[in-house]
């Protein structure tokens, strides 16, 4: 039997820490692929992941209903998104080609060797299909991006962005039209210019 | 249908979201027979069905909380328990943030204008001086006792280099005065000290055209 989030909250709260663990195992997967959706960078992204769940552990008392867990994680995800986003505006840019380091790229394309070993064409294509789709979505502007992530990624009602990002359902609607506009655009523009 | 009532219904259509059935389907009859709408309905189904394209990235880490850390919040958590929720405080913290802010930022204007605040029956009167510089702001300026003395010294001593024995003595007399009643009143003590100083320049100004 399977518990939810507001009884694990609670127990953690009573004291019993180690329910805390548990509700990592089960977001961790979904928070890290927002995060890394929308910053695109596998390292950093762990790194946020990470610093969510730790102040997710400190702050969780100050959580007013339990019951809203999850929509509560994800605004701290996003505020570390966000973070990273206004730290990234400060710093000079750097052509989204080398944005990722040669590094990271290895360890990624060694991660997805393992998982499909017994096929590395197909594994290959799969990874320049993703990094391609990644570059494209990081050229989106952040706002359309991040309702694009939590709807399309994240399977969340309109009504539930519209909580987390705290603005009217209206403006999560336009951001997604707009966003998913953005994006058909760019990868009409880039499939002509790779052409 | 329009076709602008139709775009704005186009992605729930696209995501199947908070449509009824009857709605949906007149949506896409109009989407079937509008080329406009049907081009637009298809992008956005294209686009959705690139963006699928990148499945779910597998974490190759997992994430404990560390012993030595639970051990710690167990403490934190036994005291914030121990200490009565201040829940109820929650929708009246804002208006109490921004009243000290407030108050924070008017002690801080006073103090730096080394202002004094009175009070009486007519109201609050708010004398501030600007820093060190004798200059004074508002009607009723302010000067201590002791600064007072100091300046009718330095009047004196002015007077006396110039030899108007006449105004020295009527200064000493001043001091003196000043020197005995210590319980003067501020605005006494300041409009004689200006009126002094008026005196002090007119005869200042006499002086210099005779010798002339």
């Amino acid at each position: 039997m399977e518990f939810s989030d507001e009884y694990l909250v609670r127990k953690y709260l009573d004291g019993d820490l180690s329910q805390f663990n548990i509700l990592i195992e089960r977001w961790q997967k979904r928070i890290f692929n927002f995060i890394y959706r929308n910053i695109g960078d596998y390292e950093e992204a762990r790194d946020l992941t990470q610093n969510t769940f730790a102040k997710a552990f400190v702050k969780v008392r100050e959580l007013d209903d339990p019951g809203r867990f999850s929509s509560w994680l994800y605004k701290i995800a996003l505020n570390e998104c966000r973070m990273t986003f206004r730290r990234a505006k400060g710093k000079q840019k750097i052509p989204l080609e080398i944005y990722h380091s040669s590094e990271s790229q290895e360890s990624e394309l060694r991660r997805v060797m393992t998982e499909e070993e017994d096929n590395p064409e197909e594994s290959l294509r799969r990874k320049e299909s993703v990094d391609r789709l990644r570059d494209v979505i990081q050229l989106i502007p952040e706002e359309q991006r991040l309702v694009i992530v939590m709807k399309e990624y994240e399977n969340l009602k309109f009504h539930q962005i519209a909580e987390i990002l705290d603005i009217p359902l209206s403006t999560v609607k336009s951001r997604m039209y707009l966003g998913l506009k953005t994006l058909r655009r760019l990868l009409v523009q880039r499939e002509f210019t790779q052409t | 249908m329009q076709c602008q009532e139709c775009k704005e219904q186009l992605l729930e259509l696209v995501y199947e979201e908070g449509i009824r059935p009857r709605r949906k389907l007149e949506l896409l009859d109009h989407v079937d027979n509008c080329p406009f709408c049907h081009e637009q309905y298809t992008e956005l189904l294209e686009s959705r069905a690139f963006l699928q394209e990148w499945t779910d990235e597998e974490p190759t880490w997992i994430l404990r909380v560390r012993p030595e850390a639970q051990a710690k919040r167990s403490w934190a958590l036994r005291l914030q328990r121990s200490i009565p929720s201040i829940g109820w405080l929650r929708p009246v913290l804002p208006g109490f943030r921004g009243a000290l802010i407030a108050a924070l930022i008017l002690i801080a204007a006073l103090t730096v204008t080394q202002s004094a605040v009175t009070w009486n029956d007519h109201g609050v009167t708010v004398q501030a001086r600007l820093w060190k510089s004798g200059a004074t702001a508002g009607s009723n300026s302010n000067l201590s006792q002791q600064e007072l003395l100091e300046a009718v010294d330095r009047m004196i001593a002015a007077s006396e280099q110039r030899q108007n024995k006449q105004f020295s003595t009527a200064l000493y007399q001043v001091w003196e005065d000043l020197k005995v009643k210590d319980t003067y009143e501020h605005n006494e003590l300041q409009t004689g000290f200006q009126a002094l100083q008026k005196q002090n320049q007119d005869r200042w100004e006499q002086f210099r055209r005779t010798t002339q």
